[in-house]
């Protein structure tokens, strides 16, 4: 690479065509995504057929931009040792700054549940409404999480003693227990005994002069319940299945010997990114499933 | 290759340098020039709203939802597409030259957060084209986007677009705040230890945290109104038990510390001109950062003030209005230790100097204001001009005035000529005379009780609104002769070598020939 008469180990990178093209896929992705989400609205003639496929493609693109990038940079790192450890403690900032960014992420989603649930004034859950039993499906995934955590410690140990044959198989299990999580997250979703939102109610504006301003409220206040516990446990699995491709990666990545014990930085962004998801599920069944559950038949 | 020692200039060459830029100070000065040609665009916005409200009735704009669309629209684009913005581009194009780095820690990252820029921007833009509600295309609602308005008050893609393009920026400038904090905290030339490195990374270091622990909130409550408007929740909506006012604490817990991280940097590069043209060694500069810290830390938990008339807990309004209070603290620290530093200096005022002394009152203002718009006084006062002026002196002034004393400062340093200083000059007077021209009669409008956003009023508040856009069009004037100066500089090339102030500036910028090359710091300078 054009490490020239540099006298330092900062890696200076290549001209990169990858932020560029995927700045651009996303914003065929997002303006795809809105215009599939209006479909009552003309878009200089897009016939409707046609709107889903240019979010699909954006989101296609914006993906196949993220692995050549991450290709990029793992042929920096193992044919052209870029990695040194001035730039692995980069990485590892930035894993932190991410792992905060996620933090206040799920923070905000979940502001809503603790409001309702602790500031609400009314009853939590919603009168009329049960939440999934925690201890069937729920408690099955928190195990199958415990377990992917071990594996994920198992695997690290496994590269830090250099055991390759250990490293593969560890880091296998845990990318296919992480799998059945994701797997069990989404069975319980799409099984949740109560639907997406609004179940048909909806605001409706007053008609009569006097009060324009104004709307009647026709609805079901347990619509909140939903909203909230679909949102965050449905971000909850997307960020979980990106750490399955984590996984994933570092399988192929172990097969490829390119983990060794000095230089194994994406195995532990992988374990960090799942470490983090452990605690945060941790927190979300206790607080979601365990206390909405427990509330809900408290004998209010 | 070359022989060693030589400088080896391996710049791509054209469009491949900027579309595929991997060197801080490329990505920097694109973000610089969106910044300027999304500021030319907001300004226009106002420039013509201020036109408007010159008369009382309607005489540009054919109805009042039109006015409501670019008001809208110019919140956004002068705090999104401008500001922080410019800030970020200072950022990318001088913290490696400051802390002597040879580049970003992330620079390729650095070049996505650039082009999530423009691209967000043409998805905002797109919002001008199509239906927002039943009356008309754009979207008219409060530049927040507070539900109810911007759910099923527009019920049209405009929202969508906006939504979408505040998304993508919020994740260019996380990208943006990661890149910064990897880099000052892991690059620092050798020797130069936290409490040694300068104001400026400093400023943007704080003020990258401020970004990390605010933005994900927006981005959470932006998702939120989309899964409110298009998949049948009931995050914002009472009717189906949600609560319509956690949007207006998630984004004003976003959007308070992004008014400080917008005002720090400024802060930043005011210190290294009132350092340089002070003509003596710089006085309190740990003491700056330490209020930097406390300005930010307040500014990160203070969102209540914006919330005055929300109706809140009374516990929580007395929190918020110490809170809000205790801002003024490290604000006045902040400005007697920067005039304690001219105090007894021979200072050299060249243009940089006018505009760093420039932005010291509009600061002032700017904070007392915010102090002012707190608890009771913050309740009668909500939702009038006066908030539209002390946010305008806050988030829009007082940062212009700083990152214009940093553009004329570091000039030489980007583009190697010298900017001419009478045009430098007459630029700052006449954005300082009408900047304040333009938003100081606001305060007078807002006490007397005129509603901010409207399109017409009562002809009792005619004079001060006149005089608002005489301000406006003296100011614009101003930014005419921004540009002449720049096409006088780049066209009569002035020479500026590497260090044009003289002992002043110090920093390890101007040890670099200007402009610097391609590649910089392949030795690293040692600190001592």
């Amino acid at each position: 690479m054009n490490a020239g008469n540099a006298k330092h180990d900062y890696h200076l990178a290549d001209p990169s065509p990858w932020p560029f093209l995927g700045a651009l896929s996303a914003f065929i992705m997002v303006t795809g995504a809105v215009i599939g989400l209006n479909g009552k609205f003309d878009f200089i003639g897009i016939p409707p057929f046609v709107r889903p496929w240019i979010f699909g493609g954006g989101a296609v693109l914006t993906l196949a931009s993220l692995a050549g990038w991450w290709r990029d940079v793992i042929v920096e790192s193992v044919r052209y040792g870029e990695h040194k450890p001035v730039v692995k403690l980069s990485f590892r900032f930035s894993m932190v700054l991410f792992l905060v960014i996620e933090t206040v992420f799920f923070a905000a989603l979940t502001t809503i549940y603790f409001g309702s649930a602790l500031f609400g004034g009314a009853a939590w859950p919603p009168a009329g409404l049960i939440p999934p039993d925690p201890w069937r499906q729920p408690l099955l995934a928190t195990l199958v999480m415990a377990l992917s955590v071990s594996a994920a410690v198992w695997a690290r140990r496994a590269v830090c003693r250099g055991d390759k044959s250990g490293a593969v198989l560890a880091i296998s299990a845990a990318a296919g227990l992480s799998a059945i999580f994701v797997a069990l997250l989404i069975y319980g979703l799409a099984h949740a005994p109560f639907g997406f939102g609004f179940d048909g109610a909806r605001m409706v504006p007053l008609a009569d002069p006097a009060h324009v301003n104004m709307v009647s409220l026709i609805g079901a206040p347990s619509a909140i319940f939903s909203s909230v516990f679909f949102l965050v446990l449905g971000f909850f699995a997307l960020r979980s299945v990106v750490g399955v491709a984590l996984w994933t990666v570092a399988v192929f990545r172990a097969l490829a010997g390119h983990l060794t014990p000095e230089r194994h930085f994406g195995l532990t962004a992988a374990a960090w990114y799942w470490y983090f998801g452990a605690a945060l599920w941790l927190f979300l069944y206790i607080s979601i499933y365990v206390m909405g559950y427990a509330l809900a038949f408290s004998g209010r | 290759m070359t022989d060693a020692g030589s400088v080896r200039d391996d710049a791509p060459r054209t469009w491949r340098r900027y579309v595929y830029a991997v060197s801080h100070r490329d990505i920097g000065i694109m973000f610089l020039c969106f910044a300027a040609l999304a500021g030319i665009v907001g300004f226009a916005m106002v420039l013509s709203m201020r036109g408007e409200m010159m008369e009382p009735g309607l005489q540009i704009f054919r109805d009042s939802r039109r006015f409501c669309v670019l008001d809208t629209g110019s919140g956004i684009v002068t705090l999104f597409f401008c500001i922080l913005p410019a800030a970020v581009g200072f950022g990318y194009w001088l913290i490696p030259l400051v802390i002597g780095a040879p580049n970003l820690a992330f620079v390729r990252m650095g070049n996505l957060s650039f082009w999530l820029m423009p691209f967000a921007f043409a998805v905002f833009s797109l919002s001008f084209c199509v239906a927002g509600d039943a009356g008309g295309s754009g979207l008219c609602a409060d530049w927040t986007l507070s539900p109810p308005l911007s759910t099923y008050g527009s019920p049209g893609p405009a929202a969508d677009f906006v939504i979408a393009a505040m998304l993508m920026a919020a994740v260019s400038l996380l990208l943006a705040a990661v890149d910064f904090v990897a880099t000052i905290l892991n690059m620092r030339a050798p020797g130069m230890t936290l409490s040694k490195m300068p104001l400026l990374p400093w400023s943007l270091l704080i003020a990258s945290f401020l970004i990390v622990l605010a933005t994900p909130a927006l981005s959470a409550a932006l998702i939120m109104l989309l899964a409110d408007r298009h998949f049948g929740a009931t995050v914002f909506n009472p009717a189906g038990g949600g609560n319509p006012l956690l949007y207006r604490h998630l984004f004003w817990y976003f959007g308070n510390a992004a008014a400080w991280a917008s005002v720090l940097p400024g802060i930043g590069m005011v210190g290294h001109v009132v350092y340089a043209f002070s003509g003596k060694p710089g006085f309190g500069r740990l003491g700056i950062v330490y209020a930097m810290i406390a300005l930010a830390a307040v500014g990160l938990i203070g969102w209540g003030r914006h919330l005055s008339t929300a109706g809140m807990p009374f516990d929580l309004q007395a929190f918020f209005l110490i809170v809000g209070l205790a801002v003024a603290a490290p604000a006045a620290a902040l400005i007697f230790a920067l005039v304690a530093v001219l105090w007894g200096g021979s200072i050299s005022f060249r243009a940089p100097m006018l505009w760093a002394i420039g932005f010291l009152p509009v600061f002032a203002v700017g904070v007392l204001s915010a102090a002012a718009l707190n608890g009771g006084v913050g309740a009668l006062l909500h939702g009038s001009t006066f908030e539209t002026a002390g946010d305008g002196y806050l988030v829009v002034f007082g940062p212009a005035m700083a990152f214009f004393a940093g553009w004329y400062f570091w000039f030489p340093k980007f583009a190697g000529y010298r900017w001419s200083d009478a045009l430098a000059k007459l630029h700052c007077v006449l954005t300082f005379v009408g900047g304040n021209l333009m938003l100081f009669p606001l305060f007078l409008l807002g006490m007397a009780g005129m509603p901010a956003g409207a399109a017409d009023y009562p002809a009792v508040f005619a004079g001060w609104n006149h005089l608002a856009g005489v301000g406006a069009y003296i100011a614009a004037a101003g930014g005419g002769v921004f540009l002449i100066g720049l096409f006088e500089a780049l066209i009569v090339r002035r020479r500026a070598g590497a260090n044009p102030w003289g002992t002043g500036a110090d920093g390890l910028e101007w040890t670099l020939p200007s402009p610097p090359p391609y590649r910089t710091f392949d030795q690293l300078p040692v600190i001592r």
